[in-house]
């Protein structure tokens, strides 16, 4: 049976600089760099194409630098990609794009901010990222909301403390800046906002690092429950691969900007196929 | 005045200016830059507003110069004294007999007509600028309707004092489309705003930029379904002088006996009611 991928990513490239004909070619793990000899530029993300299938957990590991957080930002709109093409299948899009199959890289902002804001949900890498430390916890979530037309306080508030019950979060502290929160409560208000709307697409960025051990367990079956719950495509980074082999079934592993390894989670641990997946499991048993 | 154009500003700048005027005119609530001209008055003293009464003024007009809702305050004064020497126009205190009134900070308590037009001094033109430092943001925010941020504003002030506290320069969403700055006037004010008969135009000399509202426009003010839009509330007390309980009130602390008084802040038109209530008396 052919199963329709959630999401569809064809040969995206980011390159940081003024770039060139040769940056591409002159880079990745072959070149063992990123950036490129002739022009000087940097290859964030070099023809990286993959499939996301819906409810699945999809894990990409990669040392620092390899790219990873580039592409979630891709995903999300934050950055604008150099080159290629990104498909999402589901009903939900159509409302806002039409029916017809369109690269959503080519979408006016106010297109990609109605998919930002009803299809994908983030938790960034560094909570600065995600949260306005100024702002209300609850007020990052409201924000959200609003955009998505909330326009009744009651209401509102209503949402933001069921947010705070399902991750876990103190609700009679909801009105406190998010900068007075410990690492881990910040990644669960991000967490909480990227739920706000009832994302379809879930991309989370490193969001167990920093934290302690039990802090992390905690997080970890949060997400595992988050994922049942609303039957949420999934896409989470991590360096660790003992995050990978719990939440994931299948892997991407980067390495300077390119995708080295595809592949089930578990084969991909059990028998590594490329020599840097083989350092990188080898390194971490 | 000797050897000056009519209107102090040379007919080229006055043609720039109403380009600029019917840019703002066509796009209601779009802040419209133009290049400020020096006049002899600092700016950040009303030069906007002037800069637009002396572009649209003909021999024919009649000014009213009014500085909260007062006729004869200094600075009211010395505009209309400077207006007034470079066009020889008609000046008056009646709002009713203005065919252009510049205003700071109110708007006259009468109903203002289809041929008349009130421009407003505006001090800060960006209604978004309470939250975004940056032009290149805020101008981005306006270009793709994207407010969510004003809303969180609001949210996070209901949240902090249980209602939105903004008293003058409350935001207001004009023509369904862009959200704007309506210049520190009351609450009170705000209503006027909507459907009027009235040309609204603003001017900011100081931040070069000019908007407007057509009449017929619709203006709302911001508001959670929950947490509305109120006026300012005077607790059922009256003008000391004519008695209105239905004008927008200036609270005096009398010195002498240290006791709150109120008084119209609009005083042409409390004198015109004390002087109907006269007449109505000596009968
Ligand atoms: N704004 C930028 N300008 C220039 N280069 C950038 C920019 N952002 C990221 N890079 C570079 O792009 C490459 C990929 O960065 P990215 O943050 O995606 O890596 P990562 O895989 O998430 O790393 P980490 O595991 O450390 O988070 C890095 O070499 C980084 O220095
Ligand atoms: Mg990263
Ligand atoms: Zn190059």
């Amino acid at each position: 049976m052919h199963i329709q991928p959630i999401v569809e990513l064809k040969n995206l490239t980011k390159i940081y600089g003024k770039g060139c004909n040769l940056c591409v070619e002159n880079t990745g793990p072959e070149h063992e760099t990123n950036i490129c000899v002739n022009c000087n530029s940097l290859v964030a993300c070099g023809n990286v194409s993959f499939e996301l299938y819906p409810g699945e957990t999809l894990g990409i590991v990669g040392e620092s630098g390899s790219g990873k957080s580039s592409l979630l930002k891709l995903l999300n709109f934050d950055i604008e990609p150099t080159l290629g093409e990104f498909y999402i299948n589901h009903e939900k899009i159509n409302t806002f794009v039409g029916n017809e199959k369109v690269n959503l890289f080519n979408l006016n902002s106010f297109q990609k901010r109605l998919i930002k804001n009803h299809i994908i949900g983030i938790v960034y890498q560094y909570p600065y990222l995600g949260l306005r430390m100024k702002i209300s916890a609850g007020g990052n979530i409201a924000e959200n909301l609003i955009m998505a037309e909330w326009r009744n306080i009651e209401k509102i508030r209503k949402k933001i403390s069921e947010l705070f019950e399902k991750t876990e979060l103190p609700i009679d502290r909801m009105d406190e800046q998010p900068e007075k929160f410990s690492g881990g409560m910040q990644q669960r208000v991000q967490i909480a906002k990227a739920l706000s709307n009832n994302p379809i697409i879930l991309l989370l960025d490193e969001i167990t690092n920093g934290l302690d051990v039990s802090v992390q367990a905690r997080i970890l079956d949060l997400i595992r429950n988050l994922h049942w719950q609303h039957n949420l495509s999934i896409i989470i980074v991590s360096h660790d691969l003992s995050v990978i082999r719990v939440l994931t079934q299948r892997t991407i592993v980067m390495k300077y900007g390119r995708i080295v390894e595809v592949g089930l989670t578990d084969q991909i641990l059990e028998d590594p196929q490329h020599p840097y997946t083989q350092l990188l499991v080898n390194s971490q048993l | 005045m000797k050897g000056y154009n009519f209107g102090f500003l040379d007919e080229a700048s006055k043609r720039e200016i109403r380009r600029k005027i019917l840019k703002a005119i066509a796009v209601p609530g779009y802040q419209v830059p133009f290049s400020s001209r020096e006049l002899p008055i600092a700016r950040g003293w009303g030069t906007g507003g002037i800069q637009i009464t002396l572009s649209l003024i003909g021999p024919n007009d009649v000014l009213k110069v009014i500085d909260q809702g007062c006729d004869e305050s200094v600075n009211a004064v010395n505009i209309k004294k400077f207006i007034n020497a470079v066009t020889n126009v008609k000046i008056t205190t009646d709002t009713t007999k203005a065919s252009i009134i510049q205003t700071r900070h109110r708007i006259p308590e009468e109903k203002m007509n289809e041929n008349q037009i009130l421009v407003l001094q505006v001090p800060y033109p960006e209604a978004l600028r309470v939250f975004e430092p940056s032009e290149f943001e805020t101008r981005r925010m306006h270009a793709e309707a994207d407010y969510s941020r004003m809303w969180l504003y609001l949210y996070e002030d209901i949240v902090t004092y249980r209602e939105i506290s903004i008293g003058a320069r409350y935001p207001v969403m004009v023509n369904k489309r862009y959200i704007m700055d309506p210049s520190p006037i009351p609450r009170w004010d705000i209503k006027k705003l909507n459907m009027a008969e009235t040309l609204y135009i603003f001017g900011a000399g100081r931040e070069k930029r000019i908007y407007a509202i057509p009449p017929y426009t619709s203006v709302e003010p911001l508001e959670f379904e929950d947490f509305q839009f109120r006026v300012e509330n005077f607790m059922g007390e009256k003008c000391i002088l004519c008695g209105s309980d239905d004008t927008f009130l200036d609270e005096i602390i009398d010195d002498s006996k240290g006791k709150r008084i109120y008084m119209c802040s609009d005083t042409s038109y409390c004198n015109k009611l004390l002087i109907s209530k006269k007449v109505l008396y000596k009968r």
